[in-house]
């Protein structure tokens, strides 16, 4: 009898796992997150942190030497690292385990991202509660090392991480983007650089460096490669430009508005260039900065975070030395329709903590984010590219000034374009911006850049850019990017698509094993029965 | 009581039958009324009759002048004048050639690829196509088909292709003889004659079907004697084959394909010989024939595509040329065909004597093997075993960048083994044998290493 029960036990934890196991994205659902009163972190725990880089073994080692140094103030949490080369692939592994309920604990994310993970319950651990809390927030009492107070931090960067009312991820690092201008092309071409780039003088000039000498070289550079203008990513392209005409693009609640009169003005702006041979992208050219380094390049518009790659002396170079020509290099804001009002885009990797069954384990995750916001972690990760550190705590201490006023000492550390795009960056704090973020955001985004890439692709390919032409590109780029299955709402969601392979295989192999559990119970059952 | 109602129903069924004649005298009742939706009846039509909806074979089956009633989807729209449309449709189990139904212009309007139709008409034959004529339609909701061409070029010459007639066929490898237009100038009708081994075969482009702007009837008009074509149509008839053309691509050699320029629409038939990744259907793959290689980057592939595609097989792609760091490549691209039975499995040839010179460049993508040559670093991008292996190779004065590509050869290959295993250690002297990619420079993707010593 006592077989029997076990059996119809299995059985039904079987019946009730099923569903969860099968269903779509962010099956696994906890409950929801909250402070447990008796946390102690000399308890054991034992946690994962998904990070990205770029081949950078600074990063690396930045990484690895962050929780060296957070284990010295909790050794009872062991922080487990994995290393990512892009935040694709992160977004992609997050939602395999989201499936399987094998999460990390601390993800560097996009937030467009993380709204993606919120579309399980409870998936991703609301922050506010925990920020606020007077032992364990944000530089709280009971915190062993000196971590930033919320004051501390920078509101505009703080907001990013909201996600409806509520914060959902804590920023790392930020970024914006930058026009890299060879200034000895410019004034070749007749031009003197504004205080300001706009869209029509980086066009104008663009246009005027394609005259050509009788040998097919070009008069600007001697060279038969000229990419004027370069643009690494044109969904941020599409974005600024948009945001600069005080456009629409999409709403808080996830209505997609990118379809409209002004989108359709920029890309007939973009088809002009491209017809012009003035305008190209990375997708389809390559790497600005590669071209910009063997002066075939006048402006290469791509993140200060990737600064260290541009310039006659960048410290991290994808060609060959004896390419690399002599250029001066001037960081300049990207081009602006209206210099008055400047807008650019606040970019960056940003931290989410996921929900687990034990929130003790939780609050070790919280704690550990915590460490990467210290000086300690911000001032050497910020340092390693043009990036800047997301707290103020940071970037006003001695330290950081004194790094920031050792311009161009040396082509390493102190790289002068790396912190020329730092001091940008940091300069224009409040006159950048974020999209709204939603659960299928990240789809209006591959959506805006798209638009570009395919007009830009058409006219090279000889294809007619007009309303007919546009009005099947949107139609198309609806279909692409599942734009008319975002809810408007927040908690709706946007299908993904079939689970990724890895995910199949993992909830057929938990499947599997539940049957044969269920099997083996089963068949004890019988072989008892025989053996009576 | 029961007795009774089986009586009159079994004579309600003579009657019924007796009314409607039999196979050798078709039926005078039912018929098409133009004036009537459905089938008729009686003469004036006074209600619709039932008719079973055939499936292909049937209609097949069917007599000549026999009334038809059949369900499919609509793959081409050839004309519309005077409420009166020419339609191709086809099914997954056969196509039909629909001419002249009666067809609003509205309703017309809304026929798109894929739309699903009932068709009420006759059966007739024109020259040898089989049709329906005198037709009714009638748009069914829902239901969409899109046909893929299939490849037919075998059938062309022998009596089996009849059995395609006027479904969307696709030719592989035809040589263009002689292109003429009806009426000696662009305008109307273009007649191709292609050659396929010793044999003669007449298409044509039709000018309702694909008209002078279409894109099928420009590139028919660039294309020349010579020329060597994959085409796609549907397989009407007229006094023998004669597809209708409704897509047509050049098909470059290696030689021509290095001549277009960047950003040219090319295609090229060649031979699988690695497959670097699939992911969100797409694939991107190594090619080459004995004239010359290609890389493929992102190719529109099925899974089950790409399973097709073992080492060696025979693939036909048209995309667009480009160029990315160096390396040319094929992009946006689509398959056209696949030939498991036709292969070719390229031997890597020793480049060894060209690294260093520009004359490497020139066997781009090509499999090759490089000798004696001497490991200077290993990298692990992100600084562990996982991802790409960056290795930096020496010969003579010479250091060269060489690269284990984790999606061509994952972690748990050979050669990504012979790393990671310390097989392979800076100071070793090694043959390698791999892809030459190009990244700002030679970096050939390994596929192989093995000590020189060996």
């Amino acid at each position: 009898m006592k077989k029997i029960s076990l059996l119809l036990v299995f059985t039904l934890l079987f019946a009730l796992t099923l569903p969860a196991l099968t269903a779509c994205h962010g099956a696994i659902g906890y409950a929801g997150f909250a402070i447990p009163e008796d946390f102690s972190p000399d308890e054991d725990y034992e946690i994962t942190f998904w990070a990205k880089n770029d081949n950078n073994e600074t990063q690396q080692k930045i990484y690895r030497d962050t929780i060296t140094k957070f284990q010295e103030y909790y050794p009872n949490i062991k922080v487990n690292l994995v290393l990512y080369s892009d935040y694709r692939s992160i977004y992609e592994a997050a939602i395999t385990n989201i499936q399987t309920g094998t999460t990390p604990n601390v993800c560097i994310s996009y937030p467009d991202h993380v709204a993606t993970y919120m579309s399980g319950e409870n998936v991703v651990v609301p922050l506010d509660n925990l920020i606020a809390d007077e032992k364990y927030g944000l530089g709280g009492t009971e915190i062993r090392f000196d971590a930033p107070t919320r004051a501390e931090m920078y509101d505009k960067f703080m907001e990013e991480g909201k996600i409806g009312a509520e914060q959902y991820t804590i920023p790392f690092m930020r970024s914006t983007e930058a026009c890299y201008v060879n200034r000895a092309m410019v004034e070749k071409l007749g031009y003197t650089l504004p205080e300001v780039l706009t869209w029509d003088f980086v066009f104008e000039v663009s246009r005027a460096a394609m005259e050509k000498n009788d040998d097919g070289t070009y008069k600007l550079n001697g060279q038969k490669t000229l990419l004027p203008l370069i643009y690494k990513s044109t969904d941020n392209m599409m974005i600024q430009m948009l945001a600069q005409l005080g456009a629409n693009y999409s709403t808080d609640s996830g209505e997609v508005l990118i379809f409209n009169e002004d989108t359709e003005g920029i890309l007939y702006e973009v088809a002009e260039q491209v017809g012009y041979k003035a305008f190209t992208t990375f997708a389809i050219d390559g790497y600005p900065g590669n071209y910009f380094n063997q002066g075939q390049c006048i402006f290469a518009i791509d993140s200060t975070a990737g600064a260290t790659w541009i310039g006659t002396d960048a410290p991290q170079q994808a060609i060959d030395k004896e390419l690399i020509t002599e250029v001066e290099t001037v960081v300049m804001e990207i081009p602006q329709y209206n210099t008055d009002e400047p807008k650019m885009i606040s970019q960056g990797p940003s931290v989410c903590l996921f929900n687990k069954e034990d929130a003790g384990e939780v609050m070790a995750s919280w704690i550990f984010l915590q460490f990467l916001l210290t000086d300690e972690v911000q001032i050497p990760y910020s340092q390693t590219e043009g990036y800047v550190p997301v707290t103020k705590k940071a970037t006003e201490s001695a330290e950081y000034q004194d790094y920031l006023s050792r311009r161009g000492e040396d082509n390493n550390l102190y790289y002068s374009v790396k912190i020329d795009a730092a001091r940008l960056t940091l300069d224009n704090i409040e006159n950048t911006f974020i999209t709204p973020v939603f659960n299928g955001s990240a789809n209006v985004r591959a959506a805006a850049g798209d638009l570009i890439e395919e007009v830009t692709k058409a006219i090279r390919r000889k294809k007619k850019v007009d309303e007919k032409f546009l009005d099947s590109l949107y139609t198309e780029m609806r279909r692409k990017h599942k734009l008319d299955e975002i809810s408007v709402n927040m908690g709706g969601s946007v299908d993904l698509g079939p689970m990724p392979k890895g995910s199949v295989a993992l909830i057929v192999g938990l499947i599997s094993a539940w049957v044969l559990i269920g099997g083996y119970v089963g068949y004890k059952a019988l072989c008892g029965k025989r053996r009576k | 009581m029961k007795k009774l109602l089986i009586l009159a129903l079994m004579a309600c069924i003579c009657l019924t039958l007796a009314a409607c004649g039999n196979k050798d005298n078709p039926p005078a009742c039912e018929h098409i009324d133009e004036n009537f939706d459905g089938v008729c009846d009686k003469e004036g039509c006074g209600e619709a009759v039932e008719v079973d909806v055939l499936t292909h074979a049937e209609y097949m089956e069917k007599e000549i002048d026999d009334l038809v009633v059949i369900e499919s989807y609509v793959q081409g729209k050839q004309s519309w004048y005077e409420d009166k449309a020419t339609l191709y449709l086809q099914s997954p189990d056969g196509a039909y050639f629909v001419f002249e139904a009666a067809v609003s212009e509205a309703q017309y309007a809304e026929l798109e690829v894929g739309t699903k139709v009932r068709v009420y008409g006759y059966k007739a034959e024109w020259d040898g196509e089989i049709e329906i004529v005198d037709a009714k339609l009638h748009v069914l909701e829902g239901d969409t088909f899109v046909a893929e061409p299939a490849d037919l070029t075998a059938l062309l010459g022998t009596d089996e292709l009849a059995a395609h007639q006027n479904e969307l066929g696709a030719f592989v490898g035809l040589t263009v003889k002689e292109i003429a237009y009806k009426n000696g100038e662009p305008g109307d009708d273009i007649y191709v004659t292609f050659t396929l081994g010793e044999k003669d075969y007449s298409f044509c482009v039709e000018r309702y079907l694909t008209d002078p702007d279409s894109e099928v009837y420009t590139t028919v008009g660039t294309l020349e004697a010579g020329d060597v074509v994959y085409v796609e149509g549907f397989v009407y008839w007229y006094n023998g084959v004669n597809t209708h053309i409704t897509r047509i691509v050049k098909m470059l050699t290696n030689e021509e394909y290095d001549a277009a320029q960047i950003d040219d629409a090319v295609c090229v038939k060649s031979y699988v010989q690695g497959k670097q990744s699939w992911w969100d259907n797409k694939a991107t793959l190594y090619l080459q024939s004995p004239d010359g290689a290609y890389f493929v980057y992102e190719l529109a592939c099925t899974e089950a595509q790409y399973a097709e595609l073992t080492v060696g097989t025979a693939v036909v792609i048209s995309g667009y040329k480009a160029e990315w760091g160096g390396e040319v490549e094929i992009v946006d691209g689509e398959i056209l065909a696949i030939d498991k039975d036709d292969t070719y499995v390229a031997e890597a040839v020793d480049l060894t004597a060209l690294l260093g010179t520009d004359e490497l460049i020139a066997h781009q993508n090509e499999l090759a093997k490089f000798l004696g040559l001497t490991v200077k670093e290993i990298t692990y991008k992100n600084g562990e075993p996982g991802d790409d292996i960056y290795v930096t190779l020496t010969l003579g004065e010479g250091e060269y960048s060489f690269c284990v590509e984790r999606y061509l050869t994952d972690p748990n290959s050979e050669v990504y083994h012979a790393f990671t295993e310390g097989l392979i250690e800076v100071g070793d002297v090694v043959n390698v044998e791999g892809f030459v990619y190009w990244y700002n420079g030679v970096n050939t993707h390994i596929t192989a290493i093995e000590s020189a010593a060996n």
